[in-house]
């Protein structure tokens, strides 16, 4: 799952680099440099690559503190 | 000369917006909030010396003393217009935090204000939101604002679409007020390629959605319905997703009696949607804009304005398309801004024969920041603007960059530092960040990226 994630942050950034750069504890703003347009474009990737659905109102900013911590919360979303 | 009492929130259109209409998804992040509130710093630029700048939160000494140290002369205010914690919370997208108006209506710091507002000075916000008329009512301040509905208006994303109508420039924008239309209107432009869902009083960095897949639209569908079905209205502008080689805003103001004057014309160096950098705008640029007859375009669009009962400063977003081709109106923004701010430093820094780029830099820490150290350090390493030197780094603000510190305490400090970049020439701005972000890094704050 990181993997498809990790292909979808390079995707939402434009920038293939990124697949070789992100790693577990990269911070998905201050390391990868999403902002919160990019996180909601990555959001709805998210959801359309998993059959997931996120809450945007619950959200916590503290899921995108590492990469890991953003991939262990959409891994405990219920599949649609 | 009258004095002037500048004041303002940056995130206008959160104040303007009517509460029943549907949103886009958004995240909920109290820390951009903060950040945004702390711009009105910035406000210190249009100052003269008779003239107060009032902030929520009291400027940082040394930053002040700098910025007058460099011939920047201007009253602010010595004490906080915020009081409780619970203040500032944010909801997602939204916002409940107090306006600068709201702040200065509060009691609690009426006898200080009423201490330190001249009466009879010259009330010039960044924007006129609701309860300007009020303030300037309480401390007798002069204003002469358009009514709050015209402003309203004149600041959707609709009334842009209108606007584009009357100048008979093309117009590829549609308005829909229902969830069906929003779903029809939307794959029949998905057909044609991406396209842009517009909040009506979005601003660049929020509230607007490029849709790229019919997945993505039937998500927005989905979450605008459930909104829909709780009582709330649909209004967004649909608009195609054009490639751009380059964006560009004009400043002018129209008078009370309807002249209109322009300001200036600013490239702008964005991140995506969101504002990157505002520089000066190129002789070719300006040349191909008066080829073109684009200023007399603005004229109009003043007068136009002027008609439907707006007066006051307004800064126009325009673009150069991928295949050259002008977009003149993108969008309306019927107050001060960003790029009137850069051009009322590139003023001051004209009597030193030097240019400047308006930018920011997104930083973390961890623990407090000293800004007073920050500032000795920038000096020290002759990075530092002061008259005699021929290039360096002008910070804007300085609370921007220490919002956090409020916060949790286990989690680090996010803010940014807004400045400008001061040099002979445009190439030597590179070199002047690259030295900034070591320094910064020397005082213990990263720049993220």
């Amino acid at each position: 799952m990181q993997d498809r994630i990790i292909r979808l942050i390079s995707q939402v950034k434009d920038d293939a680099t990124l697949v070789a750069r992100v790693t577990d504890s990269s911070h998905l703003v201050d390391d990868v440099g999403l902002d919160f347009l990019q996180l909601i474009n990555l959001i709805l990737l998210v959801e359309e690559e998993f059959s997931v659905q996120v809450d945007f109102e619950s959200f916590q900013v503290q899921h995108l503190s590492s990469l890991a911590r953003f991939t262990d919360y959409v891994a405990g979303l219920p599949r649609e | 000369m009258t004095a002037r009492i500048f004041c303002g929130t940056f995130e206008a259109e959160a104040y303007w917006r009517e509460t029943d209409l549907a949103r886009l998804p958004s995240l909920m992040d109290r820390n951009a909030s903060r950040v945004v509130e702390a711009m009105d710093e910035m406000l210190f630029a249009f100052c003269d010396a008779s003239d107060c700048l009032v902030t929520a939160r009291r400027m940082d000494d040394a930053h002040t003393e700098y910025l007058h140290a460099i011939g920047f002369a201007f009253h602010r205010n010595q004490f906080d217009l915020v009081g409780s914690a619970d203040e500032d919370t944010s909801e997602a997208g939204g916002t409940s935090a107090p306006s600068i108006f709201q702040r200065m209506d509060d009691e609690r710091f009426s006898q200080q204000l009423a201490a330190f507002l001249p009466e009879g000075a010259r009330l010039e916000p960044f924007a006129v939101l609701p309860g300007a008329s009020q303030v300037a009512q309480r401390y007798g301040l002069a204003a002469a604002f358009p009514p709050q509905e015209v402003i309203r208006r004149v600041n959707t994303k609709g009334y842009a679409l209108e606007m584009r109508e009357r100048l008979e420039i093309p117009n590829p924008g549609v308005v829909v007020e229902e969830v069906r239309s929003l779903s029809e209107t939307g794959a029949a432009l998905l057909c044609r390629g991406p396209f842009m869902v517009k909040d009506d009083y979005g601003v660049s960095g929020k509230g607007n959605q490029v849709i790229e897949t019919a997945r993505a639209l039937q998500r927005i569908v989905r979450y605008v319905a459930g909104q829909v079905s709780s009582g709330k209205r649909v209004r967004f502008v649909l608009e195609p997703y054009l490639a751009k080689r380059s964006d560009f805003s004009c400043q002018f103001r129209i008078e009370e009696g309807g002249d209109v004057t322009v300001i200036s014309v600013q490239e702008l160096l964005n991140n995506g949607l969101a504002f990157g950098a505002s520089c000066s705008a190129s002789p070719e640029l300006l040349e191909m804009l008066d080829r073109v007859g684009y200023l007399n375009l603005i004229e109009r669009m003043g007068s136009l304005m002027h008609a439907d009962g707006y007066h006051g400063d307004v800064c126009v977003d325009s673009m150069i398309l991928q295949a050259g081709e002008l977009a003149p109106l993108v969008e309306i923004n019927a107050r001060k801004s960003m790029s009137l701010i850069k051009h009322a430093v590139d003023r001051y820094l004209a009597t030193y024969g030097r240019l400047g780029r308006l930018s920011y830099v997104s930083t973390v820490n961890h623990g407090r920041i000293d800004f007073p150290g920050v500032l000795e350090l920038l000096d020290r390493e002759e990075l530092l603007f002061t008259a005699n030197r021929a290039s360096g780094v002008l910070p804007l603000t300085s609370r921007t960059m220490c919002v956090g510190e409020t916060a949790r305490a286990e989690e680090p400090n996010r803010g940014k530092l807004y400045l400008t970049t001061v040099s002979k020439t445009p190439e030597e701005h590179g070199s002047v960040m690259g030295a900034l972000e070591r320094v910064l890094e020397k005082c213990g704050v990263r720049v993220t990226h």
